[in-house]
């Protein structure tokens, strides 16, 4: 049985036909495509638009905070130096006049051994320097680090040794 | 099918549609509603603002943390000519609340940018807090209930958009005019005159700026930080410091003096525990620096040259009793009379006083014989050489500005003659400071180590307090040397019967008068220390034109008797018979 040529093309036709999809089913792949893509876009950009506003609002607390603390610190100066001139040498000599106090003079003193009285203490503003101790880190690694540092680090500090390990 | 697929996409569509109607209007939206204005300002700006980083003054403290300058809170009132909307609000609030001038201030706020390069225009810069506080609410108010704000004469409505009240700090000295020559004082331009406040600048006004930062709030983390000044504690004592202040005041009123000094140190260490000069400016009240020392007097007499007299011959007493050249019984005639290249030495009171010791001559404050031990036993080489070691014509560097380094013709000076020799023997033709002198006497007082003079006890930095410690700055004399003399100078003044005594407690003293050149008044000085067995303190008085007298003995050794009674008690220092028997136990 002989095939012509026209007979092979019409077969093939009638094959693919059989097997390729409606017009409007493909369209509609298309438009699903397109929206698939389309709603990654929004879902990637609308993640973005949020990520960046929460940090512009956070920059926004930080500038704030900044001009607060500013503000803070001037008013601790201020009441600090406030505070300074209530207890004035001046006005806490009124103060000790008006309660019934009088200057002390050397005829007046009766002086009593204190065994390790050394005196009035100099003052301490702040810490002394060297006596500084490095201060431990306030947050912990593990909530810093990421899960490549950690994989490292165990690999580099692993809890068993290789020597445990060997018989 | 095709009717519900229809229906899906219509659906979809209409979605679609409203969400771009929704972003489009919320685009109109910003482009004419109320946010436009922000963003426009926003954009002439390219998003940066100038900014002025005004640094805390570090602030301080005495020995026992007791302050003694600090910081008030203060508001700067500007106007941001780019933000005005009405001037005429501007110019009513600050001339009703601040007491400026209506129409300055109505015509700096009606400027455009276009007719001026100022953009920012300051008004006030030390408003105080009460009156802020009412322009900060005024404005708020307006803002805020912009209904009741009215309107002003031109027609708009009352609005203080463009007028900025920022708080920054001034300097205050919350214990007025104590240590006030110590402290110096900072002008309301940030300058720092005088004292530690001079000297120290550097540590204490931290880093004032103006800079050009970013508005972006994904910047923020990048805005400068403002580096604030350290705070320093000062080795003086608050009360020790009244307590001299009070002393000098009453004995200069007394004595008709035009100005002086006392300085009380630790002989041991080099502290100075007060410091008081006079005249004083009193830091909490309105300064008149130029009328208050008017004269050429200094603002620190302590650091000030003066030619100081008898209270150098400690220093040249020391000398010859070191090299070996006297010891105190060596004796001496006085004849009344020393002639030294040409010229006449003669004694304070111009007579012959006889046979002395080296102790009587102190005692006595013989010129003629000091002048003698100067020429005839030391020679200049060995007299210059423990000047040297003595470092005078040398600044102390203490921690205080504009110190005066005094002035010693040495002898290997072009202009030194023989009589220079004499004179400086008995402190005359020599300049030194009180200051100096305290470094040199604190040798005697020191079983022979000299202590350099120091104020600042501890810098505090970024929470960290940072400690100074004493500094030897020599040895001129031997320690035997030094008890020697100090026994000499307490036999003195005991046997004076000299108003510097206190009773319980033995000291050595000496006092110095001094001739002023081309002038009929004197210096009178007296340097003093005690308990002689465990020196504590060590006392410097000047006591500049006294008029009442012209002697120290008569104007200066009460000084030192006041001051002691006073140090003692604020020491808690007990008599030598108490102290000593407790130290028995």
């Amino acid at each position: 049985m002989l095939f012509t040529s026209g007979d092979v093309m019409e077969n093939i036709s009638q094959f693919t036909q059989a097997y390729s999809q409606a017009p409007w089913r493909k369209q509609l792949q298309v438009i699903g495509v397109f929206l698939s893509v389309l709603i990654i876009m929004l879902m990637a950009a609308s993640v973005f638009v949020s990520i960046t506003a929460r940090t512009a609002t956070l920059g926004r607390d930080i500038q704030r905070y900044r001009l607060k603390n500013e503000d803070l610190e001037y008013q601790i100066a201020n009441l600090q130096s406030e505070l300074a001139a209530l207890t004035s040498a001046s006005v806490m000599k009124v103060r000790a006049i008006e309660m019934g106090f009088q200057p002390a003079t050397t005829d007046k003193i009766t002086y009593i051994q204190v065994v390790g009285y050394t005196g009035k203490p100099k003052a301490e503003i702040a810490v002394p320097a060297q006596s500084v101790v490095s201060a431990a880190p306030v947050i912990l690694p593990a909530f810093t680090q990421s899960w490549v540092d950690w994989l490292a680090e165990e690999f580099q500090n692993p809890m068993v040794s290789v020597a445990d390990i060997r018989p | 099918m095709n009717m519900r697929n229809n229906f899906r996409y219509t659906s979809l569509g209409l979605v679609f549609a409203f969400v771009g109607v929704m972003i489009i209007s919320r685009v109109i939206h910003i482009q004419i509603g109320p946010t436009h204005e922000s963003i426009m300002a926003f954009e002439e700006d390219d998003g940066m603002e100038l900014i002025n980083l005004h640094p805390e003054r570090g602030d301080i403290y005495d020995r026992h943390g007791r302050m003694l300058a600090g910081n008030r809170l203060v508001y700067e009132v500007a106007i941001e000519l780019s933000y005005v909307k009405n001037p005429e609000t501007i110019a009513w609030a600050t001339s009703a609340y601040l007491g400026l001038d209506y129409n300055k201030v109505l015509a700096s706020a009606s400027l455009k940018l276009t007719e001026t390069d100022l953009w920012h225009i300051t008004l006030d810069n030390f408003v105080p807090y009460e009156n802020a506080e009412i322009l900060i609410k005024l404005k708020q108010d307006l803002r805020e209930h912009p209904e009741n704000a009215g309107v002003s004469s031109n027609g708009e409505p009352h609005d203080l958009t463009g007028l900025t009240i920022t708080p920054r700090l001034e300097r205050k000295y919350p214990e007025g005019q104590v240590a006030s020559n110590v402290l110096g004082f900072v002008m309301k331009d940030g300058a720092s005159i005088q004292g530690v406040e001079e000297e120290l600048h550097w540590l204490l006004s931290g880093v004032e700026k103006q800079e050009t930062v970013s508005t972006d709030p994904h910047l923020a983390l990048e805005l400068p930080e403002t580096i604030h000044g350290a705070d320093i504690v000062l080795t003086l004592d608050r009360e020790i410091q009244i307590a001299l202040e009070e002393v000098l005041d009453a004995h200069m009123a007394s004595s008709g003096s035009t100005a002086g000094s006392i300085i009380v140190m630790n002989p041991r260490s080099g502290e100075i525990l007060g410091m008081a000069s006079n005249p004083r400016m009193d830091l909490a009240g309105d300064w008149d620096f130029v009328n208050l020392f008017e004269g050429n007097l200094a603002f620190n007499m302590a650091l000030d040259g003066y030619e100081p007299g008898s209270v150098f011959k400690v220093v040249t007493m020391a000398s010859a009793l070191d090299a070996g050249v006297v010891v105190p019984t060596t004796e001496f005639i006085d004849t009344g009379g020393l002639s030294v290249d040409g010229w006449t030495i003669h004694n304070w009171d111009g007579g012959a006083w006889g046979p002395q010791t080296m102790t009587t001559c102190l005692q006595h404050s013989l010129n003629v014989c000091l002048a003698w031990i100067a020429t005839e036993r030391l020679g200049p080489n060995l007299f210059y050489k423990y000047l040297r070691d003595f470092q005078f014509g040398q600044p102390t560097n203490i921690e205080l500005a504009r110190e005066y380094a005094g002035h010693v013709r040495f002898n290997n000076n072009e202009n030194w003659h023989l009589i220079d020799l004499a004179t400086n023997s008995y402190g005359q033709g020599i300049e030194v400071t009180p200051v100096q002198m305290l470094r040199a006497v604190s040798a005697v007082a020191n079983d022979g180590k000299m202590m350099t003079p120091y104020i600042l006890q501890a810098v505090v930095d970024k929470d960290r307090q940072y400690s100074f410690g004493p500094e030897i700055a020599g040895q001129p004399i031997s320690a035997a040397t030094a008890h020697t003399l100090s026994e000499m100078l307490a036999v003195s003044l005991e046997q004076e019967a000299s108003t510097a005594l206190v009773p319980g407690y033995r000291l050595a003293g000496k006092t110095g008068t001094a001739t002023i050149y081309n002038d009929s008044l004197t210096n009178a000085s007296f340097v003093g220390w005690g308990p002689v067995d465990d020196p504590q303190f060590l006392v410097y008085i000047w006591l500049f034109k006294p008029t009442s007298t012209p002697w120290a003995s008569l104007v200066a050794a009460p000084v030192f008797h006041d001051i002691v009674e006073r140090l003692v008690v604020l020491m808690d220092i007990p008599p030598d018979a108490v102290r000593l028997s407790m130290s028995a136990k």
